[in-house]
């Protein structure tokens, strides 16, 4: 990005220190995908219907306050915040492979390692595994933040949970397994385990040591696990009622938006097909 | 020996003689010996098909939490859903392309295979009945690789020849035509096996009687091979037909149902409402679909078998 977009994300994103990303906006992220586009190592953002594609065509959506489905379960996709994110994701795709609908959660990772690629929107798996295989990228990569859009900005995140069966034999054994594994020290270890991947689910365990020093370059995971509160971290359509979003999210609907308006269907043709899609997800 | 002891017994044990004898003689006969091997066939189909089948029944009337019984409701919401129409398309587009591309891929190269001489067919034989041998997940794997949007062989190649990369899976045309070439890759050596089998049946001396008639080489397929072979063509288009219009893992692997859910057919459809969107009344309703057209179909080739013996 610095070669071809002028644009420094080390700069932005320091190692050890709070992110000077003001200027990182969606506007300013278009143009380098454009001047990357152009310099033959397009962006690689996928736009299919496997976790990535939706998580990052989430964070896109809140970054301009696109909401799809409100909170009481209204439909309310014909609205300008959804234009404004599709045009956005119109003038984007133009810069993208020209495959990215077809994506899945491992085609990013391939694209960033085999090098022709400036940048994915990916925790950093494809860093880890081009560490291994190809050193020389790896050199090169720097985990950063979202741009900013009209509406803030937003991080994709996906929680999982340790859970006990309630007809386990030995509850207590169970329990207190999973509270030793919620210390802080056996974080640490799990974190430096994963080698920085596993985001822990405690707001305050963000600054560990596994961040800080995992290279090369070093420190290029800092701004992983988001120590400075940059960016609000968000679940792609958590903004409707849980059922609802769960379909949103299952049959990728705000990607399939995205895709269909790139694709030269008209506006309001995508708005209601979305519509229609999002009313048959209020089956109960 | 024993029939002798029991005639000595007393009147009442008489009914229970014949029974045992009744008994033995169901078992020598030979339906009755054909049901007991296939028992197990049976047992297995029963726990495995028919059960599940009704299960599914039963739950394609429920409502999407599955508390409620709401009848034909699941079908009335699906028959106002664009995305199932567009499936029933797809489905008939992807099965009824891929089988006939099947069967004349399958059909040429049984003749191709049927004229090489018998020292060096078994090899043959056994080389092309690879892909349909391998596991279709396996198989399909390696060509998502050859697909691949980074590292496609076939781009790659391509690219050699100074032709523009293609979008394998990304494009809806491609992403279909993509599905239905594995989809025919693995079924073809099926038909040529089975097309093999039935051009070895075909009598020699209809082709010396048909080169005495001064027939030549189309008239020879036409008049004695196709007519020899309908049976076996009819049949094994229809066990095709089934198997790809059910057909999952292909799909499921290569596209996904991508892009766009334009090359998503029943099954891979049902699996991504059902089981993904949890969902599972609507996706049971998605797969039951399945039996009407499949039905359909079924009466009609198995119509024109039954005409054909009648005939015969």
């Amino acid at each position: 990005m610095k070669q071809h977009a002028n644009i420094d994300v080390q700069a932005m994103y320091p190692a050890g220190q709070a992110p000077k990303a003001d200027a990182w906006t969606t506007d300013n992220f278009l143009k380098a995908a454009e001047a990357c586009h152009k310099g033959g190592v397009p962006f690689g953002i996928g736009l299919g219907e496997t976790s990535d594609s939706v998580d990052t065509v989430g964070a896109f959506f809140l970054a301009f306050g696109a909401e799809v489905v409100n909170g009481k379960g209204d439909v309310v996709v014909k609205n300008d915040n959804v234009r404004q994110v599709l045009e956005f994701y119109k003038k984007l795709m133009a810069f993208l492979p020209s495959d990215a609908p077809a994506w899945d959660d491992g085609s990013n990772n391939r694209w960033l390692v085999s090098g022709k690629g400036a940048l994915i929107m990916n925790p950093p798996s494809a860093w880890a595994v081009a560490k291994r295989d190809a050193p020389q990228i790896a050199e090169q990569c720097w985990t950063h933040g979202f741009p900013v859009g009209p509406k803030g900005r937003f991080a994709p995140y996906l929680p999982y949970f340790w859970t006990a069966w309630n007809f386990g034999k030995n509850k207590p054994a169970a329990k207190s397994l999973l509270t030793h594994l919620s210390q802080p020290a056996a974080v640490e270890k799990l974190v430096a385990a994963s080698g920085g991947y596993d985001l822990p689910a405690f707001e305050k365990l963000t600054t560990l040591k596994t961040w800080a020093e995992e290279s090369p370059p070093k420190g290029t995971l800092y701004h992983y696990p988001n120590p400075h509160n940059h960016q609000k971290l968000s679940i792609s359509a958590a903004g409707a009622p849980p059922k609802i979003a769960q379909q949103i999210y299952t049959q990728a609907t705000l990607t399939k938006m995205c895709v269909r308006y790139y694709r030269g269907e008209a506006m309001e043709a995508t708005l209601a097909w979305a519509q229609g899609e999002l009313e048959g997800f209020m089956r109960s | 020996m024993v029939d002798v002891a029991v005639e000595r017994k007393s009147a009442a044990s008489a009914p229970r003689v014949r029974k045992r004898a009744g008994l033995r003689t169901a078992l020598k006969r030979k339906s009755t010996a054909a049901f007991l091997m296939t028992l197990p066939l049976i047992l297995l189909i029963l726990l495995l098909v028919i059960y599940p089948a009704f299960y599914s029944l039963h739950l394609a009337t429920l409502n999407k939490s599955m508390q409620r019984f709401v009848g034909l409701g699941n079908f009335q919401f699906l028959f106002t859903r664009e995305t199932f129409w567009l499936v029933v398309q797809q489905s008939c587009i992807f099965a009824i392309t891929a089988v006939i591309f099947k069967a004349l891929i399958g059909f040429v190269v049984a003749h191709f295979v049927h004229n090489i001489p018998a020292k060096g067919q078994r090899k043959w034989r056994g080389m092309l009945l690879v892909p349909w041998v391998i596991p279709p997940a396996m198989s399909t794997l390696a060509w998502l690789w050859l697909f691949d949007p980074s590292y496609s062989a076939f781009n790659y190649l391509l690219a050699g020849i100074g032709v523009d990369r293609i979008p394998w899976t990304g494009e809806t045309g491609w992403a279909r035509f993509s599905v239905i070439l594995v989809n025919i890759w693995v079924g073809a050596p099926f038909f040529m096996i089975m097309y093999l089998a039935s051009l070895k049946s075909v009598p020699d001396q209809l082709y010396e009687a048909a080169a005495i008639d001064g027939a030549n080489w189309w008239q020879r397929i036409w008049y004695v091979t196709l007519p020899m072979m309908r049976n076996i063509i009819a049949i094994t288009t229809l066990f095709s037909l089934i198997v790809t219009f059910a057909n999952f893992d292909i799909v499921r692997i290569l596209t996904a149902g991508g892009p766009l859910d334009r090359t998503h057919i029943f099954a891979t459809w049902a699996f991504r409402i059902g089981i993904e969107g949890g969902d599972i009344p609507l996706g049971a309703s998605v797969s039951l679909f399945m039996i009407p057209i499949l039905a359909i179909a079924a009466v009609f080739i198995l119509r024109d078998i039954n005409k054909r013996g009648n005939e015969a």
